[in-house]
């Protein structure tokens, strides 16, 4: 069984954002807009989070890119009264839409803040529906959401890796902000395939999981800058 | 630097605590009926190139059914390697801009009222014909000018072409967002007119003078990825980066160093720098010997004057930080020095570090590739016999407003908004009797406009990019991914309309059919180089073979021609008005009145060269400052305690040019004299989600226009600031 792993680089992060719009747009993300965004309600499965240390001119910051960890021992799922979010066979924590009942127990249980809700029905102008993805459904207002992982990539790769009758390879399945890191800072793949990039990655001294003490056990993991 | 639980709960768990514990009614988030997907089809994958900016980027579109779902990066173009920026990946957000101009439009109101009436383009094209026809029988052709954005490709041929054909030698490029670089310095010095190219992935160490390396430099996917190996890719050894400049930016932050350097005193810095490095003997002998002159010179006076101690009362940095800064890019070979686009004399004194340690012409340094670009439209033989308008785009406002050296009858303006991003443009153009807008857009520029001719956007064209890579030049094709989904035309066949319209010589200057025409034209000449196309290198038969394979493929590279660097010349690093300039520092307000300089940092996600009615990047803006939809002004904490401000306080940042009202960020990363404002909001668009949001810092510009460059100085200008209800 496969455990999809994403790792990255801050060394060669450059905090473009590209991951965060890449996203959005792949996922059918809804527009916010100036007052939402105010009362906190901007949803973004993959935000860059800034950290400030000390004061001028000994500033130092950090800018962290945060999608879902995919925790391998989820607090969210634990706490979810519905069974609407679960651990799936290959580790990608999953959001299921019909079953949330809004209750948002997970938004809070998630020490990694990665869990949003929908406050209202997303709507987009006619005009931008159809840019929509197909391949994803758009969520309706009182249900919580977060990063899958691009799992309806997943799905593709598969069928279409069925199709010509082979197996999955390395890099057949890869969530859209991987795929347009311009720096190639992001990495992912499966850590259970000894020849995989990650499962290198992750042994280096550099690498590091958010909160690893309170042992989540993430899915994401980091290489440290300036080393 | 551990990160703790603690830090990470301060920082976003203020944002979980907003999300859960929102009292709201019920019926806000009870209401059925979500927004339905529109159907999955048969699925194409279209390449193409990119349009958000002009580093040319090769793109493939998802399209379904005629809907363009998803943008990608091309895997086969050399400039991108199949990535994409924010900006890139919000292409859609143009496309389906609910809020495009669909029609040509003819004002009805005043200038400005923004009252219009669609018009067909036959009326359009016709009365645009008529009126430069006008103008040329008259005899004053000249009195035409264009606007046009950076393009770098057969479209920026076509109409420099046509203006020539017209007898107007006023076709002004827009200056380039992403020139930040000494590009003035680079022509001065060695006599070099080409792009040049900053070897940055194999650079060992790079001093950033404020540039916005990380940001929006050069092609900004390029420059990402050769970061991205500059730090460590592809199994080479780590870089290091320090950046100087009055504001931790983005740059600052991933840099190992950030250096906090008072605005107007970089060329000091610089020479600082070179004196240690002289004094210490860290310089290239050989390269000093073969490939520059007036070393001598430049050596005995930068010994006896740019001490560290001289240095170190300029810019207010301990005198250990230049030398120790001196010693690691001489050591650390091969290293580059990067200089904004500011005063050329400043430009100059950081270019003169590369020419020092030899980073000039070779890996991990500055190559300079051959230019032009391998094929051309062949311009027109027409010799223009007057002199343009103005000598730069900067003073170009200038010369309108005072007829000098003569008035404008027609200004044509083409994918920019020099209203919003040249200064005092507002006030010439109610001088100019005949304003014509190509924008798809209704933004500052085009609301000015007596007729509206809407170009298509990027994803409806036909068009092509050339750009340069350390290993070659590409030339990325761009084509339709789908039909106009309005009554839009592209500005190339308008362009040929008009010409046909016109008649006599423009027309026969002007021979094809269709843009398209023109650009297959210059394709098709591809064939003789010695280059290949995107994916494939070997076994195209026949000239349609070879264009349907660059189609298909999204282009076409070559490997590059290195130009010799040209000698460097350190003469005029230390000329006396070099000298004067270095001293004088920067003017830009009274120090009493205006105790703050303004510094105009730039977004990775606005450019401020086109328009951004684009959701997703309104609220994106930049990761190091949460804020969205809106602009802010940064300023030191304790620069602000003194004057009673805190974070969210609208305050008023006045300069003698004007004043603007903002909320105020205190930030950590800014000094305390200087207060930023980011570049790219306050277009003054009609879009829903650009207007009214932030403001435009340049409005309050004090104007600066370096002499020997015609550059537009941005960080001269000095502020107060107070609060807005004090």
């Amino acid at each position: 069984m496969a455990k999809w792993v994403m790792v990255i680089d801050l060394d060669k992060c450059t905090a473009c954002q590209a991951c965060v719009v890449a996203c959005q747009v792949e996922n059918n993300i809804p527009i916010a807009g100036p007052d939402e965004t105010e009362r906190q309600r901007i949803i973004r499965w993959m935000e860059i989070i800034p950290f400030i240390y000390g004061e001028y001119p000994d500033v130092r910051m950090r800018l962290l890119p945060r999608p879902c960890m995919q925790c391998d021992n989820p607090p969210c799922t634990k706490v979810c009264p519905v069974r609407a979010t679960m651990l799936g066979p290959e580790g990608i924590v999953a959001q299921i839409y019909p079953r949330c009942i809004g209750c948002r127990y997970c938004t809070s249980a998630c020490p990694y803040t990665v869990k949003y809700f929908n406050w209202h029905t997303p709507s987009w102008p006619e005009e931008m529906r159809n840019s929509l993805n197909p391949d994803v459904s758009v969520r309706p207002a009182g249900v919580v959401e977060k990063c899958t992982f691009c799992i309806h990539r997943l799905q593709k790769a598969r069928e279409k890796a069925a199709a010509e009758g082979r197996q999955l390879r390395e890099g057949d399945y890869i969530p859209a902000c991987v795929q347009t890191c311009p720096s190639c800072a992001m990495y992912f793949g499966d850590s259970e395939n000894p020849k995989s990039i990650v499962s290198d990655l992750i042994k280096s001294p550099r690498a590091f999981r958010l909160l690893e003490e309170i042992g989540t056990e993430p899915k994401v993991y980091y290489l440290s800058e300036g080393q | 630097m551990a990160l703790t639980r603690r830090d990470f709960i301060k920082v976003v768990g203020i944002g979980a605590f907003a999300a859960t514990t929102g009292c709201t009614k019920l019926s806000e988030f009870m209401d059925e009926g979500a927004v339905s997907v529109p159907p999955n089809g048969v699925e194409k994958w279209i390449p193409s190139v990119c349009g958000q900016c002009s580093g040319g980027c090769g793109i493939i579109a998802r399209v379904i059914d005629g809907r363009v779902v998803k943008i990608e990066g091309n895997p086969l173009s050399p400039i991108n390697r199949g990535t994409l920026c924010a900006r890139g990946q919000a292409g859609l957000q143009v496309l389906y801009d609910p809020d495009r101009i669909r029609a040509p439009l003819r004002r009805v109101g005043d200038r400005g009222s923004d009252r219009w009436r669609e018009i067909g383009w036959d009326e359009a094209i016709g009365e645009v014909a008529e009126r430069l026809n006008g103008i040329r029988r008259k005899g004053i052709p000249h009195k035409v000018a264009m606007i046009s954005g950076s393009e770098r490709g057969s479209m920026d041929l076509l109409l420099c072409r046509f203006m020539e054909a017209l007898g107007s030698p006023n076709y002004f490029l827009m200056p380039d967002d992403n020139d930040d670089i000494q590009i003035d310095a680079i022509s001065v010095m060695q006599g070099i007119k080409g792009r040049p190219l900053f070897d940055i992935s194999r650079a060992r160490y790079i001093l950033s003078f404020g540039s916005p390396l990380i940001e929006t430099f050069s092609s900004p996917v390029q420059t990402m990825r050769m970061y991205g190996e500059f730090r460590g890719g592809n199994g080479k050894m780590r870089g290091r980066l320090v950046h100087i400049s009055p504001r931790l930016s983005v740059t600052g932050i991933k840099a190992d160093r950030w250096v906090p350097l008072r605005p107007g005193t970089e060329g000091v810095f610089a020479l600082g720098i070179a004196h240690v490095i002289i004094k210490e003997s860290l310089y290239d002998r050989d390269f000093i010997s073969s490939h520059t002159s007036g070393f001598d010179g430049f050596r005995e006076i930068l010994l006896k004057e740019y001490t560290p101690s001289y240095v170190s009362k300029i810019t207010s940095l301990a005198e250990d930080r230049t030398i120790e800064i001196a010693r690691e890019f001489a050591s650390f070979r091969p290293s580059l020095a990067i200089a904004n686009r500011c005063r050329l004399y400043d430009q100059m004194a950081i270019h003169s570090l590369n020419a020092l340690i030899g980073s000039i012409g070779k890996r991990g340094g500055i190559i300079f590739q051959s230019a032009p670009g391998p094929y051309a439209l062949p311009l027109s033989e027409r010799a223009i016999a007057m002199t343009p308008i103005s000598g730069s785009p900067y003073t170009l406002s200038e010369a309108i407003r005072n007829g000098s050296p003569y008035s404008l009858e027609a200004l044509l303006i083409y994918n920019c908004n020099p209203l919003f991003s040249l200064p005092d443009m507002h006030e010439a153009s109610r001088g100019i009797p005949f304003i014509v807008s190509f924008s798809p857009f209704m933004n500052e520029t085009a609301r000015t406009a007596d007729l509206i001719l809407p170009n298509n956007t990027y994803l409806e064209n036909w068009g092509d990019v050339l750009s340069h890579t350390a290993e070659g030049t590409a030339i990325g094709i761009r084509q339709p991914v789908l039909k106009p989904i309005y009554r839009t035309m592209q500005t190339g066949d308008v362009i040929l309309r008009i010409a046909r319209n016109m008649g006599g010589d423009i027309e026969k200057s002007m021979p094809w059919g269709s843009f398209k025409d023109a650009l297959f034209y210059s394709l098709r000449q591809l064939r003789k180089r010695k280059g290949e196309v995107f994916g494939i290198s070997k076994g195209l038969r026949g000239e349609e073979e070879f264009l349907e394979a660059m189609l298909a493929g999204g282009g076409y590279r070559e490997p590059s021609d290195y130009q010799r660097p040209g000698e460097f010349d350190f003469h005029q690093v230390t000329s006396p008005q070099a000298v004067r300039d270095y001293k004088k520092g920067l003017s830009g307000g009274d120090e009493k009145d205006y105790p703050l300089y303004l510094n105009i940092h730039r977004l990775s996600t606005h450019s401020g060269i086109t328009d951004y009615n684009q959701p997703y990047l309104k609220e994106s803006l930049t990761p190091e400052i949460p804020e969205a939809w809106d602009s802010w002004v940064e300023i030191n904490p304790e620069t602000g305690k003194r004057r009673g401000i805190s974070t969210g306080d609208m305050v008023v940042v006045e300069s003698q040019a004007g004043r603007i009202r903002l909320r105020a960020r205190l930030y950590q990363g800014i000094m305390p004299d200087v207060v930023s404002i980011p570049f790219g909001l306050g277009e003054a668009g009609l879009g829903r989600w650009n207007k009214n949001i932030g403001v435009n810092p340049e409005k309050i510009l004090v104007k600066d226009i370096d002499l020997p460059s015609g550059n537009l100085i941005r960080n001269s200008t000095r502020v107060r600031i107070y609060r807005a209800d004090g």
